[in-house]
């Protein structure tokens, strides 16, 4: 049968979605819990924060739950085409499903090339830093 | 007969019968989606066995030191253990990802030159393997959390 999906791949697939979904939901609590918590402390009356300080948590909170979301999204979204999959069994619906799969994966792979980069930038900028100063 | 009529026909530009069959949806698509996956999961595979290594030698290493350290100091040795136990079970817990990422992308890597049902199904169930194990770690650590937090409140 041209264009359908063996009944193998469906079950493996079947038995993919719950874990993806679920893996997806635990993301988006993640995200609200970790935002009502920044708002929280952000809001409260401390003396210790001041303005720019807040800005800064504001835009860092701003950019991790950004690295979050997307992937949160992405795995949803994936769950949700295994879902079609299985409604129609064939292959266009498959390749639908990997294709937010693949995108889940190439995120994950560019954040971690970012994540290295600064890293190493930063160790390079300590290293500097440090000899600078030794010499002085 | 195809399911779809008007759907536009596809080129086999691999020559392969079996794209050209279609059968168990080894389709171009399918497979072009899996081939260009395979890097970014080979890749974070590779970062997996590296951190995982790491942590294990720190582990390890870490262990190894507080035994030799003379009674005084290893009365800190409490939580440093607890410390080192933790990145020895992360650094674990890395490596089964990286071999579990890994194994999707070798399989994805037969797939591309076989073209074959057996070797589709095997790559799609690594790839459920990974997120199998991805989700029961993480169920694990819920549970750890909530238990942590529920025996936290209860001892103040």
């Amino acid at each position: 049968m041209s264009g359908r999906v063996s009944p193998r791949v469906l079950d493996i697939m079947s038995r993919t979605k719950g874990w993806v979904r679920f893996i997806a939901v635990l993301m988006f609590v993640n995200f609200g819990l970790t935002v009502i918590n920044n708002i929280v402390i952000l809001n409260s009356s401390s003396r210790s924060f001041g303005d720019s300080d807040r800005v800064g948590q504001f835009i860092g909170l701003a950019v991790m739950l950004l690295l979050y979301l997307y992937p949160a999204v992405k795995l949803n979204s994936y769950a949700s085409r295994i879902g079609a999959l299985l409604q129609s069994g064939r292959a266009a619906d498959l390749d639908a499903a990997l294709n937010e799969h693949r995108a889940f994966w190439r995120y994950v792979g560019i954040v971690v090339i970012v994540l290295i980069s600064i890293f190493i930038v930063f160790i390079f900028f300590t290293i500097a830093v440090t000899a600078s100063r030794a010499r002085f | 007969m195809a399911d779809n009529p008007y759907e536009a026909p596809s080129a086999n530009l691999s020559g392969n019968e079996t794209f050209a069959a279609h059968t168990g949806g080894v389709t171009q698509g399918v497979v072009e989606q899996l081939r260009r996956t395979k890097g970014w999961t080979r890749f974070i595979s590779v970062l997996c066995f590296i951190f995982g290594g790491l942590l294990l030698v720190v582990a390890i290493f870490g262990g190894s030191q507080l035994s030799t350290m003379s009674r005084s100091v290893r009365g800190m040795g409490g939580i440093l253990g607890l410390l080192m136990l933790i990145y020895g079970v992360i650094g674990v817990l890395q490596l089964v990802f990286g071999v579990k990422l890994g194994g999707f992308s070798s399989a994805v890597q037969r797939l591309m030159y076989s073209a074959q049902e057996r070797d589709l199904e095997d790559a799609l169930d690594r790839q459920r393997s990974f997120w199998v194990f991805a989700g029961v770690t993480m169920l694990i650590f819920l549970i750890l959390g909530i238990v942590g937090m529920v025996a936290a409140f209860s001892l103040r």
